[in-house]
């Protein structure tokens, strides 16, 4: 059992650390050193939490930090988390084959489809497969790769990429677009359909900020796709329209400023746009361990006899600003976001007036 | 030894992916992790490398290049072809580091492990899609705190 910090300030620092050891980790040659062994150690646990060993490890191979016991203890799960790499792989190669035998093309995302983006597969941890499929042909894809044995926990069929429902989507476009868009591409030994670079980065970037940057991988990968691009990158639709624009370039700008990512020859290159409350809103969110806290959400009926925890609960209860200004489709660098924060939070009071309305007798 | 073997590694059927200069061999069952002198062994293993000129390319004494070449072929790792020629005079692991002067880094090893499994590693996460959602799709695996409400089945409910 990991020990965190206690305090927002003292966890800030470890996620700030843990960025920091991040910093362009994913190339092939990493930038050199600059924290130190205790950075190092002050940060394993969040490291580990986070399934970022072997990127550290990485990052630290070729310095006398390899030699330490923290280096020690990222080479072993660098080693572990490359064997489950090649074992994805595999479960790739079966989805897809089974998947194709039956005349269903998926688009592979996310996760395992952005091992070309770092220097090795195995720097990335993978977990289950997402497979985009033509949303009529969903349930049948599932179907084909539950019979094969495959668990929920090893893959994910997406009806599709434009359901706006789901963190993982691809704005103003349809599937058959961004079908039509895809590429074949061999990833190792695995012939794939991969997503166009300009729709991957953005589906990167939308995903990322709608699970409010709760990953730092997830930054990694933004920042790892933006430098892998080819060169005719179309930056026009990578940008989509308003509001997804702002959310684009706050990810990429967010990818910049925690991670180092290489904003050269972007038309970011110029903007300094990022909010500042949104890197330390990640940053929190990066520190925070994996046991959420249940105290806080004790019902309304539970707190209303106990004044003393009126105020925490009415702290866990306004909405996130980044979560209400997503919600509302708010434009990030527009001033006031406040005012989604007002909107979530009437949206909940009317809701919970209803339910109580109805329940009464 | 007959220098003029050519062997020939078994590549159908195996993901192989590179580990800093190591190699991973994993066919969906069965994972082997090669160190850097059997990796390299293997790699060359084409069927146009005799085994004098692997030995040369590596600069590593033709001892070591069977003795790796017999590793590999005990886990099934080259094609049969060369197996009668390999065994024809085994060498034990004894008699391999009595022969040859090496650095402890040449020594070629090739380990088979076993997988971990894949529920052990931290799911991306899924979208809420349960009717008492907080309204942005949240992952709720335990990993992540619900932003509003608590976590029950996947879903952030709110109370």
């Amino acid at each position: 059992m990991h020990t965190f910090r206690n305090g927002e300030r003292g966890q800030r620092q470890d996620s700030a650390r843990v960025a920091n050891i991040l910093r362009g980790a994913w190339r092939s040659v990493p930038p050199p050193l600059d924290f130190t062994m205790d950075d190092l150690q002050l940060a394993l646990p969040l490291l580990q939490d986070a399934s970022l060993t072997a990127l550290a490890w990485w990052r630290i191979r070729r310095t006398p930090l390899a030699q330490t016991h923290a280096g020690v203890i990222l080479r072993q799960e660098y080693v572990t988390q490359s064997i489950r790499a090649a074992a994805a792989s595999h479960r790739v190669y079966q989805y897809v084959s089974a998947l194709q035998a039956q005349n269903i093309d998926p688009i592979v995302f996310k996760g395992w489809a952005l091992v070309p983006h770092y220097a090795e597969a195995g720097m990335r941890p993978a977990g289950d497969v997402d497979l985009a499929v033509a949303p009529y042909a969903a349930e049948r894809a599932a179907q084909i790769l539950r019979d094969l044995g495959a668990k929920p926990t090893e893959m994910d069929v997406h009806p599709g990429l434009a359901d706006a429902a789901h963190a993982a989507y691809i704005p103003h476009s349809s599937w058959e677009e961004i079908y039509a868009r895809s590429l074949q591409k061999s990833i190792g030994a695995v012939q794939v359909r991969v997503l166009d670079p300009a729709d991957e980065l953005q589906l990167l970037c939308i995903h990322f900020l709608r699970h409010l940057g709760a990953r730092p991988i997830w930054l990694c990968d933004i920042a790892a796709a933006l430098e892998t691009r080819p060169e005719n990158f179309d930056w026009t639709r990578a940008l989509a329209k308003p509001p997804f624009t702002s959310w684009i370039e706050c990810a990429i700008l967010l990818a910049h400023e925690l991670l180092d990512a290489n904003l050269e020859n972007t038309p970011l290159a110029a903007r300094q746009t990022l909010p500042t409350w949104l890197v330390s809103d990640v940053l929190q969110r990066w520190a925070q361990p994996r046991t959420p806290s249940i105290m806080v959400h004790d019902s309304v009926f539970q707190i209303w006899r106990n004044p003393a925890r009126w105020k925490e609960a009415v702290a866990a209860r306004v909405p996130n600003r980044l979560a209400a200004t997503l919600d509302f489709q708010g434009s990030l660098d527009e001033p006031f976001l406040a005012r989604y924060q007002a909107r979530w939070l009437w949206r909940r009071l009317t809701a919970f007036a209803e339910r109580t309305v109805r329940r009464a007798p | 030894m007959a220098t003029s073997l050519y062997p020939h590694a078994r590549r159908e059927g195996f993901i192989i992916q590179p580990l800093d200069g190591e190699l991973i061999l994993h066919d969906g069952e069965v994972t082997h992790l090669l160190n850097v002198t059997a990796a390299s062994v293997w790699q060359l293993c084409d069927g146009h490398h005799s085994l004098a000129e692997i030995s040369q390319e590596l600069a590593l004494p033709e001892e070591t290049i069977v003795y790796t070449l017999q590793q590999l072929a005990r886990k099934q790792l080259l094609q049969k072809n060369a197996d009668a020629v390999l065994f024809s005079k085994p060498l034990t692991r004894r008699e391999f580091l009595k022969k040859g002067a090496l650095v402890a880094a040449a020594i070629p090893v090739v380990k088979t492990i076993q997988l971990p499994s894949p529920q052990d590693i931290p799911s991306n996460g899924g979208v809420c899609t349960c009717p008492d959602c907080t309204g942005v799709p949240t992952t709720c695996d335990g990993m992540t705190p619900c932003q509003v409400g608590t976590c029950i089945d996947g879903c952030c409910q709110v109370i």
